[in-house]
């Protein structure tokens, strides 16, 4: 099989979409599942907390799927270095730095999530620094499409 | 933009259309409309060199500076 840019980038819709679905599937089984427990009895009510912390995740990484699979709409109509693409990639940066956020309140009732925050933040730093980066590029493109 | 790209007043001396012009020196309509607009950030030499020959004119027929503010020279 050739493996080509447009194959690609089909390639990370799906993967796009499937982390989506990966994603919904975790928070509805999480209130079940053996491995993620930390609970605290709440009167009559039971907080599973990973279920709290993965659904309050799910709004920035939805906020971030959604803007990648723009992205890479655009990517494959051909539209690269766009403003559009710039704004894609400053909301995704500022999804990852919220996400942060949650995983450091996570970190409150396990110390796992630690790790997941510093990860958090330093793709969150790449992406803004990829975002930039995209900036000067859509900048270089204006000139080059002016340049008779 | 300072530098003004007279490419309509050479078409009415020599009696060209703009179409005319774009086809004979391999440039896309809109590309002659942006430059004619005075919207280009930049010209290549290639294309002031084909420029000039379709035109059969020299360089300073085309290109004027105006500083910004100025009226057009008579």
């Amino acid at each position: 099989m050739n493996w080509t840019k447009d194959r690609s980038i089909r390639l990370s819709k799906v993967c796009t979409v499937a982390i989506g679905l990966v994603l919904a599937v975790l928070i509805v089984v999480s209130p079940w599942s053996q491995l993620f427990h930390a609970e605290t009895a709440l009167g009559p009510v039971t907080v599973n907390w990973y279920t709290v912390s993965l659904a309050a995740f799910a709004v920035p990484a939805y906020a971030a799927l959604v803007q990648l699979y723009r992205l890479l709409q655009r990517l494959s109509r051909g539209e690269v270095f766009v403003a559009g693409n710039v704004r894609c990639l400053r909301i995704i940066s500022w999804c990852c730095f919220a996400a942060a956020v949650v995983f450091a309140a996570s970190s409150l009732y396990s110390l796992s999530w630690t790790v997941l925050t510093v990860a958090a933040l330093f793709g969150g730093l790449i992406l803004r620094v990829v975002k930039n980066v995209f900036a000067a590029a859509v900048a270089l493109q204006d000139e080059q499409d002016l340049t008779i | 933009m300072a530098i003004i790209v007279n490419v309509d007043v050479m078409l009415a001396r020599r009696k060209m259309s703009a179409g005319e012009l774009a086809e004979r020196i391999g440039l896309t309509p809109a590309n002659l409309s942006v430059l004619k607009n005075n919207k280009a950030r930049a010209i290549r030499f290639t294309t002031l060199e084909a420029l000039c020959r379709a035109l059969d004119c020299q360089p300073g027929d085309l290109l004027e500076y105006r500083p910004d503010g100025e009226e057009a020279g008579a």
